[in-house]
This record gives structure tokens, sequence and C-alpha cells, in this order.
């Protein structure tokens, strides 16, 4: 007899970053429409005028290679921050819990353009770092704040009776915690942390202000020099646009495989 | 057997939820190898109190000791208590993401430091014992809910507890799989396992009982012998629920 009842809740922590589920047809058709059109677009641009957008596309590639560095640096810093957050937010002990609600509730309360400007030039008034770690570290900051409510409440939503059932056994709580809850609770993050993977990948636009020659930046330094701003920013737009529903679609993909792994 | 010192010493226990008082002065010992059932209405404070013996639920006043560790004494090392003292639920609490196998060997290489290789053997040898040594490497999700509590009773015995606390055992499973576990633990008591168990089972408690302890609203009302419990109950309201029930 297979039982149904998986001991999960969903949990639901969105920013707005839409991953499409096969389910919802309205969002994966429109994810088609969107992805297919977005490739044909440029496609279509570049054949037909390629003067100015070819010329884009090959100028901006470095620029995607210090958007994806600066991304994936720091998602995996946020994990390890947000975890660290998380932790602290469901601890018993009254100054680490309030130490941990008070990053949260601060970092929420800034905009993450403000952090980055802010982190920027506090740390370069101590530390003289790339500007690429100072851009990674301020949106790391800024996840880390909202990746520690999604391991909050991805370790919350695991049934009380797996510690009570650890505990019994002998475990300490900690090891209660390493050996039985998280391995339970990384499970159920994944979707949302994939959603702020996606919403990072956009966000780390906003490094451009600092210097860091991301996507962004490259387009704007094209743009300045030759004046072709529309066609800049068209292009622009239509890579960050494929490079998010590439990432939205491989996220699902394996969101579906893990579900289809249990 | 030893009764000058129990297994398990609940004294004058009281506990409150907010202003609901879940315990209301509770008294009783649990001699080595002894079985005693605990039966009562839903809310009775059955479950509580057996949840307060391992400290899964702190108490408000009395004292609980168990095998000389004083469990209402806040300094006491609780998971000593609790290698000791092993629990069964009413919904398993496998580990989901664990094989039956190694559900079985966790607590034994994390707590008791036991090699991977001996904590396998000891509990292939337990999931023989309780009939299900072919599902070793299923996934919980795969059993059924009797399997299920068979595992997870096999995987309390592989910390060789010197008692172990049922919590409703049986009232999450469908009919007919209650008798395989029934079957589970009667084989436990006949081994001379110490059992403190919360059950609406009452054809178990009186074969397999030396005590019955019947609650309600929080105190103990009755307490006896099986036989004299469910044959003569001097309480009326004792009497009222067997007959609910019977």
């Amino acid at each position: 007899m297979k039982q149904d009842t998986t001991p999960y809740k969903p949990i639901d922590v969105g920013d707005g970053a839409a991953i499409p589920h096969r389910s919802d047809a309205g969002l994966f058709t429109a994810w088609r429409i969107a992805f297919f059109g977005a490739l044909a677009v440029s496609l279509y641009l570049v054949l037909s005028k390629p003067d100015p957008y070819l010329a884009i596309f090959k100028f901006v590639p470095d620029g995607i290679l210090v958007t994806f560095k600066v991304t994936i640096g720091s998602i995996l810093l946020a994990i390890v921050i947000g975890l660290i957050a998380g932790l602290g937010r469901i601890s018993t002990n009254r100054f680490i819990n309030g130490a941990a609600s008070l990053y949260v509730e601060v970092i929420r309360g800034i905009p993450l353009l403000v952090q980055i400007f802010y982190i920027y030039y506090a740390l370069g008034r101590f530390v003289k770092i790339p500007d690429i770690y100072s851009a990674i570290i301020a949106m790391a900051v800024c996840y880390g704040a909202y990746m520690g409510e999604v391991f909050r409440a991805g370790i919350q939503s695991i049934p009380k009776g797996q510690m009570e059932a650890a505990l019994s056994l002998g475990m300490s709580r900690s090891q209660a915690m390493r050996q039985v809850i998280l391995p339970q609770a990384f499970k159920v993050v994944l979707p949302p942390i994939g959603n702020e993977f996606i919403a990072l990948l956009k966000d780390s636009s906003l490094v451009s202000i600092i210097a860091v020659a991301d996507l962004l930046r490259r387009g704007r330094e094209y743009a300045s020099e030759t004046f072709s701003y529309f066609e800049t920013y068209t292009v622009i737009g239509l890579i960050y646009l494929i490079l998010t529903l590439f990432f939205s679609k491989l996220i699902s993909m394996m969101e579906e495989r893990l579900n289809d792994g249990r | 057997m030893a009764d000058n010192c129990p297994m398990i010493e609940v004294s004058g226990v009281s506990k409150f939820f907010g202003s609901f008082q879940a315990l209301d002065d509770v008294s009783f010992n649990v001699a080595d190898g002894e079985k005693v059932v605990i039966i009562g209405p839903s809310g009775s404070g059955k479950s509580t109190i057996l949840r307060s013996i391992n400290r899964l639920e702190t108490i408000d006043r009395g004292r609980i000791v168990v095998h000389g560790m004083d469990v209402s004494n806040p300094k006491t090392d609780i998971s000593k208590v609790r290698e000791e003292v092993g629990m069964v639920f009413q919904s398993f609490n496998l580990f989901p993401h664990k094989t039956v196998l190694e559900n079985l060997t966790l607590a034994q290489t994390v707590v008791r430091k036991r090699s991977q290789k001996e904590a396998e053997e000891i509990a292939m040898e337990l999931l023989h014992k309780v009939n299900i040594s072919e599902k070793a490497n299923a996934y919980p999700a795969k059993l059924s809910g009797g399997q299920q509590q068979r595992v997870a009773i096999a995987r309390s015995l592989a910390m060789n507890p010197k008692a172990i606390l049922f919590d409703e055992p049986t009232s999450a499973l469908d009919p007919e799989m209650i008798g395989e576990v029934l079957d589970v633990m009667k084989n436990l008591a006949r081994e001379g396992m110490t059992m403190v168990v919360v059950t609406h089972e009452m054809g178990f408690a009186r074969e397999v009982g030396d005590r019955v302890i019947f609650m309600d609203h929080g105190k103990i009302v009755e307490e006896g012998t099986p036989e004299h419990f469910f044959t003569n109950p001097t309480h009326e309201r004792a009497q009222l629920f067997l007959n609910q029930i019977l």
C-alpha cells in the first residue's frame, strides 16, 4: 500500500519570479511563446539588421559571464547566510533569535540598490576588494535575509514528530537537526530557492551601478559609444528574458524530477 | 523484581497548558519488567503523562525519576534518559528520507557510536524479529501503516532500551493492521520488556497488562490489575467508560 500522505506541507514563499508548471496551462503556454518568441525576435534582428544588432550581440557576452559570476556567487553565499539566519530565527535562545530577526527585518526594509551602494562604499572605506566581490557580498547579504525566511519556513514545515522521534532516540537537538530535519527541509526549500535564483539573476543588473561590467553595464557602455540606445536595450532585455525563462524552465524540470524521485 | 527501585517513578506531577490543567497530581511507579497500560477518554492526560516521562513535555510540579535519573530536574542530561527509554508514536514518525535499515542504524551510530557494520547487523536481526526484513532497503512511504509501526518499534529496540513508551501505537492504523503490531508488542512483553502503553485496545490491556491505570481530567481515577479493572471497577467514571467502549 502506498501512502499518499506526504509529510511535507507545501510552502509558499514567492517574489513574483514565476516558474511555469505543466499543470498551469496558461503560464506554460506563455512560457513557450515568450521563450521561443524572444529567440525568434533575436534571430530576426540579427539577420535583418546586422549592423547594430550583430555588433551588440558580439559586444555583450563577457557581460553575461559577469552576470553569471555575480548571480552564482551571490546565491551560494546567500544560501549559507540564509541557513544561518533561518536556524537563528527558530532558535530558542533569545539573543540568537533576536539577532537573526533583526537582520531579516533591517535588510528587508532597505532597497537592494541602496544596500549595494552602502556596502560598496562602506567596505571601500576599510578594505580594498574588487568591485565584483563587493557586489556579491551586497547581493548575498540582501538575499540571505529572504533566504533565511525560506529556510525557516522549510524547517517549520517538517512535522514536529520528526524532531520528537529523533530526540526520543537519544539524539541531541543539533544531531536531530543535521541528520533528520535539514535533509528533509532542503527538499522543501529547493523550489523557493529556485525562485530566489531567478529573482537574483534579474536583480544582479543592479550591480552595474557600481562599476561591475555585467550584462547591463556592457550594454550601457555600448550604447553610450554608439548612441543606439533603443537597439542596445532591446537586445539587453531580450537576453535577460531568454536567460530567466531558460533557468526557470530548468528549475521546474529539476523540481519535477525531484517529485518523481519519491 | 527489585520493587524498591522502580524503573519509572512518577510522583505528584501536575502540568498546565495555559489555564487548562492537563495533569493533576499524578503518581505511579513502573517496576522493572512491568507492563502498565494507561487508558482513558481523549483529553484525559494519558498521552501527556507518557510524554513527560522522556521530557517531550515539561512538567510544572512534581517529580519523575527514570532509572535513577531525575527527568524533572532541568540540569539532567535528558539525552541519557532517552537513550534508555524508547518511544513509539501514534504517527510512527519514521524518517522518510532514510531507508528502513537506515532508520534503524542512524541513532545506533550517532548516539551509541556503534560501527556501521555492527549497527546493520543489529538492525537486520531486529527487522527479522518484527518480521519485515524483506523491506530493509525500502523507503517508509512504500510501507503500510502496520509495517511502518513495526519498523518504528524495531528502531526503538535498536537502542537496547530498558523500557519503551507506546503512545497509542495502533490508533492510526487500519483495523486489519492492528493485529500485526499488537503481536509484536505481545512478544516484547513476553521477553520481559518494561512497557508503558497508552492505548484504546482493551483486549491488549487485559491480556498483557500487569496493571491498568485509568485517567480522566488529568487525574488517575482508578488503578489496579486488569482483572479488577475490567470486571469490577470501583469508580463510576471507569464503569461508564467501560460501558461505552466494550
